[in-house]
């Protein structure tokens, strides 16, 4: 590294005279006048004298009193400088980031900024001599750079291998180097891309304009950026949102820049995992070379997606490995739908609709029973009734919706027995099913050896007889252990709090009984006394997985009190709403409360790196599942590879869940595409639970996304710094320098010399002399 | 009511009876809904036994499940929460002291749904009238009072009505208090309960004019849209647009596997 702070001589002593006195104008008059006076009055008084070269004796003596009198009115003081000249500071910047080795014409930028500094290494080394050169190799990192970078870089320090261009931090680099010393000028050796927004502006950014400021030097650059005759296209920048709804429209926005273009047309291409959804034409025009491109697509597959934004690549662009980028985009749920079928009006179902209706995610359509049968007959025209749709609903609709409710309906009065298998059928395949009960429900609603019950969680007396199949009393309920962790009955993310809650809830009124709860269910609120004929606690809420679908019932009609008569004990009404919001998320299987859940660490990993995933295990009552055996494949798919497909490249079958549920995995990506992590457990019997995420395995690096330099940033520091951009065809000489020698001051001393001894001295012998020739002379 | 109209109900509820004995009772009391009557410092009683003939039409002409007796609860009483349908009647001024209203706030913001039935003899009283809207603007200030429309769900909610009956007529409107998108408390001018009024033999006491037990049948209706109201809230509003509710989806959703 060529030597900082080389001096030109050694430090030397420069003495000047300075006068520190003297004052006012007037005064300064004042004094002259007086000694001016003085000179002549004694011219006056001294013309007679004889002989004339005694006169002239006398009068210069009088004089040359009066000037050093006057002399030393001005204080004189000699001012004492140790100085030394310094040399400023030439950096040359060497860009070493990847596109540097990109082509140029017939060679390469990194080959051409080799080039340049060889072709000037001898002017460079006479620029040494009256300033100091300082090389450095910047790309995301500012390193040092030997003096063999002139002789052809044998040691391949100027090797382009950089992962991102930050002319910022470079530049902040030197001004830390180069603190204390002053900087004769920035050459930058680059191809003009930044990889941060810097790059991207028109004009430096505040902090960039305040570091400019404190290098205070020209910052010019030799630089192919600006050369039209480089082609690329590359999509720059995909604008999306992270999740969006399932089956409604969403956009990408894809920013893609074209380059050497001027017109043509390219299509642009949208693929969801690999198929194409869609296609749109870029038409470039002249002048022009950045071009915004709105995709609309509707997703049709809940969970996440990978989506590309790709153009097509050109036989002659620069690089073709700019020309996509891939997005993980999570489709959710829209509105949920749910079908609220209600026996009876009551205050239960009034609350239930109410929350159902105010909630922005629910889409609700809702049917009550108002006339019973047997009750007197009303004319369509004086009253608001329409006829039950149950065909309409259940055989033709039901599909579409995500959960029905059965609150204390009996679906016996309305021609609906034919339907309860379809709406089995629709539990299995999928759907969610509540029965609330009451009066109308379970036993009492006739469920009774129903297909209904087959989706239960629970089996229930045979028989109408409400006295055998229901209770009336008021009771407290009881939460379970199962309870206690699920997030249904979850009104605390506090455990404590919890079960304090659920300790001194407002008491139930009434409920239908139920005589076994089926194997596969959980039971999360008890009765606290009745029985069951099996000795278990009679269930007041109970869940059930069924195939694919999942089941709930609450058996009783009164949970509308923990709203309405809670708030009016002043205690918080929200619990109903808790509670039933609760609910209605694990119905719809909302994947938050996914039983085994794997999540990517980062959605976009480069090829050659390792990919990380958490896989998370929780039981069916969603205790942790310690030391649960995970078997986890991971795939990488290829064009229209749907979930499940794709080549597998990993598959673990010793994974276990440490006592939190947890366990970590690293994935090696060896090649760009969408890899698919799936878990697969044991934790509900008869079933394997499966848990997956997605990540893109990607080349696409920072540096590389823009391979054409449109100089906007090299200019910008030019023009803030008055500076220039250059062509490597240019020479040093080009380069705008601040003049080589500095001086500066080291260290300053005065010393008085109005009262110096020899000052007195001489005034006192002025006087002494001219007394003595007088007393000579006889004039005294 | 005359004796004939009289034995003609009669016979007609006994040959109900096998059909009424036969249906279903709530899980327990207070699943029944009640038509509370607010008691108050005031003329809280006028018009006595006329909720509990509203709720029997209720039972008898709907699917709902009403309670026998109609409770008179004091607004200071934890039983007010037993139910979210009340009337407070009256035919004078009133005022409730600032627990009740309190009290009565808590109650309407938690759902509760309150008819003020004015029960003015020869036109609404203005007294009552003057407190009502006294009390309502001091529980809710930034809720005006307003008419409610004859659009409204609660000319629909079971009987398609044009017009509030009671036993006069003498504003063909009604006006009330939102919550939200709900009524929270409606004003009946044209006192609603001294059409149904009835004595300890279910006799009727008093004939709406000017249309006389045709008009006492579209009171007992909107009373029943009433207490529909207050269980149903906006059902019926969903109703117009059931068919593009049910068909709105036009696709089935495939789950991921």
């Amino acid at each position: 590294m060529m030597q900082l702070l080389a001096q030109v001589g050694e430090p030397t002593t420069e003495r000047t005279l300075v006068f520190l006195g003297g004052g006012p104008l007037w005064i300064q008059l004042g004094v002259w006048l007086l000694g001016a006076l003085i000179v002549v009055l004694t011219v006056m008084n001294h013309r007679r004298l004889e002989p004339p070269s005694r006169r002239r004796l006398m009068i210069a003596l009088r004089a040359m009193l009066v000037l050093v009198v006057l002399g030393l009115f001005y204080q004189p003081a000699c001012l004492e400088e140790r100085v030394a000249t310094n040399k400023n500071t030439v950096a040359v910047l060497v860009d070493t980031s990847e596109s540097m080795a990109l082509p140029h014409q017939s060679s390469t930028r990194s080959a051409l900024a080799k080039d340049w500094l060889a072709r000037n290494k001898s002017s460079l080394e006479d620029l040494s001599e009256s300033h100091d050169l300082l090389f450095l190799g910047f790309d995301d990192v500012v390193k040092d750079l030997s003096e063999d970078v002139l002789d052809g870089d044998p040691q391949h320090a100027l090797a382009a291998t950089g992962g991102e261009s930050r002319f910022l931090d470079a530049l902040k680099d030197v001004r830390v180097r180069l603190r204390n010393h002053d900087i004769g000028g920035i050459v930058l050796l680059t191809d003009g891309i930044d990889t941060t927004s810097e790059g991207r502006r028109n004009g430096p950014s505040p902090e960039l304009a305040s570091v400019l400021r404190d290098l205070d030097a020209p910052v010019s650059s030799i630089t192919t950026a600006g050369d039209s005759g480089i082609r690329d296209l590359a999509v720059t920048h995909v604008g999306y949102q992270n999740f969006v709804f399932l089956l409604n429209a969403a956009t990408f926005s894809a920013t893609i820049e074209a380059h050497g273009y001027p017109e043509g047309r390219f299509p642009v291409r949208l693929l969801e995992n690999g198929t194409e959804l869609g296609t749109q034409m870029l038409e470039t025009r002249p002048g022009e070379s950045s071009y915004k491109l709105d995709f609309e697509f509707v997703p049709k597959t809940l969970g996440k997606q990978v989506y590309t934004l790709a153009v097509d690549p050109q036989p002659d662009e620069i690089f073709a490995g700019n020309n996509q980028k891939s997005v993980v985009v999570n489709v959710v749920r829209d509105k949920i739908r749910v079908v609220q079928i209600v026996g009876a009006p009551s205050w239960d179902e009034r609350h239930l609709r109410n929350l159902l209706k105010e909630n922005a995610n629910v889409d609700l359509v809702s049917f009550f029973i108002l006339v019973e049968l047997g009750q007197p007959q009303l004319s369509s025209r004086e009253t608001s009734l329409i006829p039950f749709p149950a065909k309409a609903l259940f055989e033709d609709e039901l599909g579409g919706f995500d959960l029905l409710i059965f609150q204390n309906f009996n679906y016996g009065p309305f021609q609906t027995r034919e339907y309860l298998p379809l709406i089995a059928d629709f539990v299995r395949k999928g759907g969610a099913f509540v029965m609330v009960g009451g009066n109308l429900s379970l036993s009492a609603g006739g469920y009774y050896g129903t297909e209904i019950t087959d989706v239960l969680p629970v089996e229930i007396p045979p028989g109408w007889n409400q006295d055998k199949t229901t209770d009336t009393e008021v009771f407290q309920p009881k939460l379970t252990d199962s309870g206690s962790f699920h997030p249904i009955t979850r009104l605390s993310l506090d455990p404590s709090q919890n079960k304090a809650i659920w300790g001194k809830i407002q008491p139930l009124e009434g409920m239908n009984l139920s005589t076994r709860v089926r194997d596969d269910a959980i039971v999360l609120v008890e009765h606290p006394s009745l029985k069951m004929p099996n000795g278990q606690p009679e269930p007041v809420v109970a869940i059930r997985e069924v195939d694919k679908g999942r089941s709930m019932v609450v058996a009783t009609d009164s949970t509308w009190e923990w709203s309405f008569k809670a708030g009016g004990r002043g205690e918080d009404p929200t619990t109903y709403e808790t509670f039933w919001d609760n609910a209605i998320r694990w119905l719809i299987k909302d994947p938050e409360l996914d039983l085994l859940k794997v999540r990517v660490v980062e959605e976009n990993v480069t090829v050659g790196k390792r990919a990380r995933a958490l896989i998370t295990a929780f039981r069916p009552d969603y205790r942790p599942a310690g030391t649960q055996p995970v078997e986890v494949v991971v795939r990488r798919r290829g064009p229209h590879d749907g979930r499940g497909q794709g080549e597998e490249i990993l598959r673990r079958t010793d994974l276990k869940t440490d006592a939190q549920g947890a366990v970590e995995l690293e994935v090696p990506v060896l090649s760009a595409g969408i890899y698919e992590i799936e878990a697969r457990a044991d934790i509900v019997s008869g079933r394997t639970t499966t848990g997956i995420d997605l990540f893109v395995g990607t080349d696409n690096k920072p540096e590389l996304e823009r391979v054409v330099g449109d100089a906007r940033l090299v200019t910008s520091l030019a023009e803030a710094t008055k500076g220039k951009v250059l062509s490597f065809g240019s020479d040093i000489s080009d380069v705008p320098l601040e003049p080589a020698t500095v001086m500066r001051v080291k260290s300053r001393t005065h010393s008085d010399l109005w009262s110096a001894p020899w000052a007195l001295a001489l005034v006192v012998g002025l006087f002494a002399l001219e007394w003595w020739l007088r007393r000579r002379f006889g004039y005294l | 009511m005359n004796r004939r109209q009289f034995l003609t109900m009669s016979a007609a509820s006994l040959a109900a009876l096998p059909l009424l004995r036969s249906r279903a009772r709530a899980l327990g009391v207070q699943q029944k809904l009640q038509l509370m009557r607010i008691q108050y410092d005031g003329a809280y009683d006028v018009n006595p036994g006329a909720l509990e003939a509203l709720s029997e039409v209720v039972r008898t002409r709907t699917s709902t499940d009403t309670a026998e007796l109609s409770p008179v609860v004091p607004l200071t009483s934890p039983a007010l929460h037993d139910s979210l349908f009340a009337v407070l009647a009256g035919d004078r001024a009133f005022t409730l002291t600032p627990e009740e209203r309190s009290r009565l706030e808590r109650w309407l913001g938690l759902g509760g749904f309150l008819v003020f039935d004015n029960a003015g003899r020869t036109a609404p009283d203005m007294g009552f009238d003057r407190s009502v809207r006294a009390e309502l603007n001091a529980m809710f200030p930034d809720q005006p009072i307003e008419r409610v429309s004859p659009e409204h769900v609660i000319y629909r909610t079971f009987y398609r009505l044009d017009y509030p009956a009671g036993r006069a007529i003498f504003k063909p409107y009604i006006e009330g208090v939102r919550q939200g998108s709900r009524f929270a408390a409606v004003i009946v001018h044209n006192d609603l309960l001294g059409a149904l009024t009835r004595d300890s033999l279910g006799r009727y006491t008093q004939v709406p004019t000017p249309g006389g037990e045709n008009q006492r049948e579209m009171a007992m209706r909107f009373g029943m849209n009433l207490m529909l109201y207050s269980a149903c809230l906006h059902y019926k509003d969903d109703q117009v647009h059931i068919d593009f509710l049910l068909h709105k989806r036009k696709w089935k959703i495939t789950p991921p596997e």
